[in-house]
């Protein structure tokens, strides 16, 4: 009995001399001649003879030195490695005599493996490689769990700075930090160069929680942490390197952000980063009010060592409960703890599952589309293999040279897949970390290389164990001597219809699948976006600049640049606002006058001509106009979503709302516009409760908050051929020259990206089914080909007996319809069963659409009669005389 | 010369173990040690000496690595493992037994009837 340790020493050993021949025969031929050259010595030295003689004795005594070197070779079992280098050699000249298919296959294989590989570079960066952090199962995230009324739950990693106020310093054995864990552009100016940033402001202790010290330099102390605290900045290892030049004594120097000095006191180590790739730390200065009165701070904490999570998340908990529960409500709120990678993950999960599933069901479609290739090869190859069988070649080593060739197969698919992962995970894994908030990158690493290789493994074993299997089992009844005919038996063909069976099924899924999504983005892209988005382009500008505290120079920027542009020829209409549709916007608590309950709300300020130019219809009152100044009555108006959410739907003109102990008189109600997606939103272009308020009436402090993290924007409706950017930027050079523009979009476009993911998803779906689909088709195609031929005698006698060649056309068509219909029939049970699981994923269409189903049962109808009825035409060439004199 | 035997089926393996317990030698060595060992009794067909070094070789009863021989030559060496040093002893008992029990059928008298 060998152990497995020393089997596989022995492999190694095996592996080691097969694979260094040329050592291995050069010494085994040193060898033989010191032994031959060290017996004829002592021939010369123990009975005198001479050299020649000696030399001459020695190899008469040894015998035939080569079959002793074969010998040899035999002990380590070289012959195996031999043989697989013909079996390989083989396999290559038989896959290249039907270039087109192996073409296929690997094409198709490699797809398979490429969309594993890159749906498992995400799942490793979001669920699995532990976050690049010391002790990172130390780290959680303060969430808020939501019960909405009909009992769902909901979890919210987003709290407001009043949460961040109690929790901070109240728990014993949890160091917090707040964070906002959105980065935003930046205009920057060191060492005289300007520069566009990305800044994210972090609380103090961030850094020490997630127990990362800065290369050069601190963190932020908690004196810097406050509204109006010292400007100060850490750097990242790359601005560090490439604007400062690396320099030793960058603390101390100032970098301009936004218009305002930053001292830099610190540099954070290469490679460190957080959910958000950031040029620049700045401190968080948390407040209560501002931005602080929404959920807008993301607090991550980490359990001193020793701490018991429960205890944590107990003393948590009650903060805030006596918190969230003073308001009145009970019971519907609370606060937990959750560990960060799980809090971020859980998110993903099903996203990821989804992505994953379909990446696996095209794999194992082309697998078995290798699996039947290869089986059609074998039977076509019965008689080579009879012959070989009964001139006494083993069994094991006909299935080592057919496994063979599904080694090649697979190893072109995974070099193929590897090459494809690689530039899918290079060209989507940074927009996807970002899109997604992974805290660290998307990469190729030992796991996902051993994945790969995993699913190599498991591709030769799908694809050829059982065709190999088949050929060998297949032979001792050819060995009882069969017909014509028969040489390829029953058993094999019901293995290869049997595959296609499950092979449709399959397909039947993706397409489902497929079906439902690609129904769903139409859906969303049919919506009514709220307003027109074709020929507006939103340009936005950084006003986080100690020049624009002042409400009366923020509201004049705006609106004489909106005004200049106006006048211009080819521009219809312009406004400015805080943001525009698809932009994540500023989300506040107002309260209803004498109601202490505070509600959330998105808020924007805007100029005159804003609704207009974006096109937003107004359904009651009016939008904010030049009579709205400051000093005058404060208004505002409200969209649809606001009043069937806050007023039930009932009259809102006249009533009072009051943001930050402003009061403002609702007087107009606009149509809902479509608003940035978001992970957990019930629905990817959504809208929420918003309310808009001239600019004039905000005051100075507001928004110099806002700006801190908002970039207020100019919407331009132009005609096509203005080129928008150039003009925008001559009208604010003229009012301020020193303010450069941080984004040109034009909103048709940004609307398009609003769906990217869904879109991005749906098409790998599709382009998976597709695949899937002309890979049965070709399965379906190569046997009614193969029937036609070992039914060429029957189909001629038939014809000879009087049938018509149309009949015999149909007998053999019908099977390969009832196989698809098989198929179909299994797999739409299955992909009712399976769809429930991108339910998640689905709008406007239910996983029962019966559109989808009949589409895709039409469609694999269809293919699969084309795909029968190509190879089956030749039956109608027959010539029933030729065939019975063949035969 | 010496009356010389043919060897048992078998026995080479146990021979150039037990040859190679007493130290590491190479090839020709081992032969001439087993020669020497048995009073020239015992001859090994030189031709299959290697192909049984290779055998024990690949099942990790004996290693080998380069050396130099007297007068500067180069030569590979074979040493006994652990598990050849186990592999010895096992065969060792199986031969003592075995030899014991051929010994015993020989001995056997003719019984009178």
């Amino acid at each position: 009995m060998i152990e497995p340790g020393e089997a596989l020493a022995r492999f190694w050993r095996w592996l080691r001399t097969s694979t260094g021949r040329n050592g291995f025969e050069s010494d085994l031929a040193a060898e033989m001649q010191d032994h031959l050259d060290r017996r004829a010595d002592d021939l010369v030295r123990n009975e005198g003879l001479s050299d020649d003689e000696a030399a001459r004795r020695a190899r008469l005594e040894f015998g035939s030195v080569e079959s002793a070197k074969a010998a040899c070779r035999d002990a380590r079992r070289l012959d195996l490695f031999d043989e697989f280098r013909r079996n390989l050699g083989h396999g290559v000249r038989v896959l290249s005599r039907s270039p087109g298919l192996s073409f296929a296959v690997t094409l198709t294989l490699g797809l398979g493996i490429a969309a594993n590989i890159a749906v498992f570079a995400l799942v490793d960066a979001a669920l699995l490689r532990p976050l690049p952090y010391p002790e990172p199962e130390r780290l959680v995230l303060v969430e808020r769990h939501l019960r909405a009324e009909d009992g769902t739950e909901s979890v919210a990693r987003y709290q407001n700075g009043r949460t961040w106020q109690s929790l901070s310093g109240a728990v014993d054995g949890l160091d917090l930090a707040a964070i906002s864990t959105s980065a935003s552009g930046a205009n920057a100016v060191a060492g005289g160069m300007p520069l566009y940033l990305q800044q994210q402001r972090v609380g103090s202790g961030f850094f020490r929680v997630v127990g990362v010290d800065p290369l050069l330099g601190r963190g932020f102390s908690a004196i810097e942490d406050v509204p109006g605290g010292p400007a100060v900045a850490v750097l990242s290892h790359g601005i560090w390197k490439t604007v400062f030049g690396g320099a030793l004594d960058v603390l101390g120097k100032s970098l301009q952000l936004r218009g305002e000095p930053y001292e830099v006191v610190g540099v954070m180590p290469e490679g460190f980063r957080t959910s958000v790739e950031a040029d620049v730390w700045t401190p968080l200065r948390p407040t209560t009010t501002g931005e602080g009165s929404g959920s807008n701070y993301v607090l991550v904490g980490r359990l001193h060592s020793g701490a018991s999570r429960p205890a944590v998340e107990a003393q948590v908990r009650a903060v805030g409960s006596s918190l969230l529960n003073e308001g009145g409500r009970s019971g519907t709120t609370r606060l937990g703890i959750e560990e960060l990678q799980q809090s971020y993950g859980s998110d993903l999960e099903h996203y990821l599952f989804v992505a994953w599933s379909a990446a696996w069901l095209v794999l194992l479609v082309s697998c078995i589309n290798v699996a039947g290739l290869l089986l059609a090869h074998a039977g076509r190859r019965t008689r080579e293999i009879a012959t070989r069988m009964a001139l006494g070649g083993s069994r094991g080593a006909i299935l080592r040279q057919l496994l063979t060739e599904s080694l090649v197969l697979s190893l072109l698919g995974t070099t193929a897949g590897l090459g494809l992962g690689v530039v899918a995970i290079q060209r989507l894994g940074r927009p996807a970390s970002a899109g997604l908030g992974f805290w660290q990158t998307v990469q190729i690493d030992g796991r996902v290389l051993g994945l790969c290789a995993g699913i190599a493994v498991l591709a030769v074993v799908v694809s050829g164990l059982l065709p190999a299997w088949q050929a060998t089992r297949i032979e001792l009844r050819a060995g009882q001597g069969s017909s014509s005919r028969g040489v390829l038996g029953n058993s094999a063909s019901w293995t290869r219809r049997a595959l296609l069976v499950t092979q449709v099924a399959a397909v039947v899924t993706l397409l489902s699948g497929a079906g439902l999504l690609a129904r769903s983005v139409l859906e969303l892209q049919s919506k009514d976006p709220g307003f027109e988005p074709e020929g507006l382009v939103a340009a936005s500008v950084s006003l986080q600049d100690a020049r624009y505290d002042d409400a009366e120079r923020v509201r004049r920027l705006l609106e004489t640049v909106a005004k200049r542009l106006s006048a211009q020829p080819g521009i219809a209409s312009a406004g400015a606002g805080l943001s525009v549709p698809y932009e994540r916007p500023l989300n506040m608590t107002f309260r209803f006058p004498g109601d202490p309950e505070p509600r959330l709300a998105n808020l924007t300020y805007v100029t005159p001509g804003y609704f207009e130019t974006l096109g937003v219809r107004l359904l009651q009152g009016r939008v904010p106009d030049r009579r709205d100044v400051a000093g005058a009555e404060t208004v505002a108006v409200v969209n649809q979503d606001f009043v069937r959410t806050y007023l039930g739907g009932g009259e809102a003109l006249g009533t009072r709302i009051e943001f930050e102990d402003a009061g403002y008189r609702i007087v107009g109600v606009v149509a809902d516009t479509q608003q940035r997606p978001g992970w957990g939103d019930a629905e990817p272009l959504g809208s929420r409760a918003a309310a808009f308020v001239p600019v004039s009436q905000v005051r100075g402090e507001v928004l110099s908050l806002v700006h801190r993290w908002f970039q207020p924007s100019w919407v331009v409706r132009a005609a096509s051929g203005v080129d928008v950017a150039e003009r925008v930027r001559e009208a604010l050079a003229a009012v301020d020259a020193e303010l450069p523009l941080a984004e040109v979009r034009s909103l048709h476009r940004v609307r398009n990206q609003a769906l990217g993911s869904q879109r991005m998803q749906a098409l790998l779906v599709i382009a998976g089914a597709v695949l899937a689909l002309i890979l049965a088709a070709v399965g379906l195609a190569g046997l009614i080909a193969a029937s036609v031929t070992e039914r060429r005698r029957e189909m001629g006698l038939r014809m000879a007996l009087g049938a018509t060649s149309l009949s015999a056309f149909a007998a053999v068509v019908l099977p390969g319809l009832c196989l698809a219909s098989v198929g179909l029939a299994l797999g739409l049970p299955l992909s009712l069963g399976l769809v429930r699981g991108i339910r998640a994923f689905l709008y406007g269409v239910t996983v029962f659409d019966p559109l989808t189903y009949v589409g895709v049962a039409t469609l694999l109808l269809l293919v699969a009669a084309v795909a029968s009825a190509v190879p089956a035409t030749r039956v109608l060439r027959l010539e029933p005389s030729q065939v019975l004199r063949q035969e | 010369m010496a009356k010389t035997v043919d060897l048992l089926q078998g026995t080479l393996d146990l021979l150039i173990l037990k040859a190679l317990s007493l130290g590491a030698m190479h090839g020709y060595g081992v032969l001439l040690r087993i020669q020497q060992l048995s009073d020239d009794v015992l001859q090994i067909p030189q031709g299959s000496l290697y192909p049984a070094l290779y055998r024990l070789e690949h099942r990790g009863w004996i290693q080998s690595e380069p050396g130099t021989s007297e007068n500067n030559r180069k030569a590979k060496y074979y040493s006994l493992t652990s598990l050849g040093r186990r592999q010895l002893e096992d065969e060792e008992e199986q031969w003592d037994r075995l030899s014991g029990a051929v010994g015993l059928v020989l001995r056997a008298q003719e019984t009178s009837p």
